[in-house]
């Protein structure tokens, strides 16, 4: 990897992570618009479906929908929804991951 | 995230004598242990493909945000235009603004040095135990807990990920750690749908961003998170 596109990467980055986290709470008075609200509100749960979704069905290296996955996505949510706890989730995600896969290979 | 059945269970006011902060470290250790398995992935990753442990020192200080490290660090391996990994990263990580946001009310008589640092360790994790957790507290005490809670996570991303990345290049790319890092977005996601609005975004984003997923340099995340969050706030806006 190129040593300088690191650096511009990294300090792009940076600058736009660190602008998200502080545009609404350091400054004395800024508010979001009132327009951009609705959106803005939806831009956690849109980008945590969009990670998570397609790396849980998709099965690494060939990148097709992978039944047992499709099976323990479905229990990890549920388990997710009741539970609202990272640490159940992944218990009962990878739980179902092995069984899953044993019961079809 | 952590909720009543929480495996490591510890009631915030408990230890909240006169010390909230430790209060909100104690609050925020399940969720550190839930998030080891990611940090250790990252720096495997890391270390897998070359970068130097202090790479990954700095773009985890830089940064202090899993996901978008995880992306940088692959789009970066397949050769992505700069501009692309910036704007993925950004896109990424916009969901702090409205953490920032809705934390807004919470830090209102702080001083601004305060909310600086506040926000420069704002994490979804830190969203979820505080906003879980401070309204039981006294208003004096919850800037302390606050920043208890929302400090103990990055000392643990800082330090795992780098020492993963020294002893990661001689472990095998292990695919069990990999299912975890979803998991995690996945519980993170299911509290976040408290409206059908919401719904409607994550169930788009997931769907588009399945169906692209073939296209290169993680553009179904970006297209996906897009057309989420513009079919979701169509339908509030209707309503």
């Amino acid at each position: 990897m190129n040593e300088a596109d690191f650096w511009i990467v990294l300090v792009g980055a940076a600058v736009a992570t660190y602008a998200a986290r502080a545009v609404f709470l350091v400054p004395d008075a800024t508010k979001p618009p009132a327009r951009f609200e609705p959106a803005l509100r939806l831009v956690g749960p849109a980008v945590l479906a969009a990670l998570a979704i397609p790396a849980i069905l998709r099965a690494p290296g060939t990148g097709s929908l992978d039944l047992a996955r499709v099976v323990s996505g479905a229990i990890a949510f549920g388990v997710a929804w009741r539970t609202k706890s990272v640490a159940w989730t992944i218990v009962a995600g990878f739980a179902a991951l092995v069984a899953a896969s044993a019961a079809w290979p | 995230m952590v909720g009543r059945r929480n495996p490591f269970p510890c009631d915030p006011r408990s230890a909240l004598v006169d010390r909230p902060f430790l209060a909100g470290v104690r609050a925020m250790l399940p969720v550190t242990f839930a998030m080891l398995p990611f940090a250790i992935l990252l720096g495997v990753t890391a270390a897998n493909l070359g970068w130097p442990w202090w790479r990954v020192l700095l773009q985890s200080v830089f940064i202090v945000a899993g996901a978008a490290q995880l992306a940088m660090v692959r789009l970066l391996d397949e050769g992505a235009p700069a501009i692309v990994v910036i704007a993925t990263a950004a896109l990424i990580n916009l969901r702090f603004a409205m953490y920032g946001a809705a934390l807004r009310p919470w830090f209102a008589g702080a001083p601004r040095r305060l909310r600086a640092l506040v926000a420069y360790v704002l994490t979804d994790q830190a969203f979820a135990v505080g906003t879980r957790d401070m309204p039981a507290l006294e208003a004096k005490d919850r800037w302390p807990f606050y920043l208890g809670s929302a400090l103990t996570l990055p000392v643990m991303w800082f330090t795992v990920t780098t020492a993963s990345a020294i002893v990661g290049a001689r472990l095998p790319a292990a695919w069990p750690l990999e299912f975890a890092v979803p998991l995690t977005f996945l519980a993170l996601l299911a509290p976040a749908l408290r409206t059908r609005g919401a719904w409607i975004a994550a169930g788009a984003a997931g769907a588009i961003a399945t169906a692209a997923a073939v296209l290169p340099y993680n553009v179904n995340l970006l297209l996906g998170a897009l057309a989420g969050i513009g079919l979701g706030a169509a339908f509030e806006v209707k309503r």
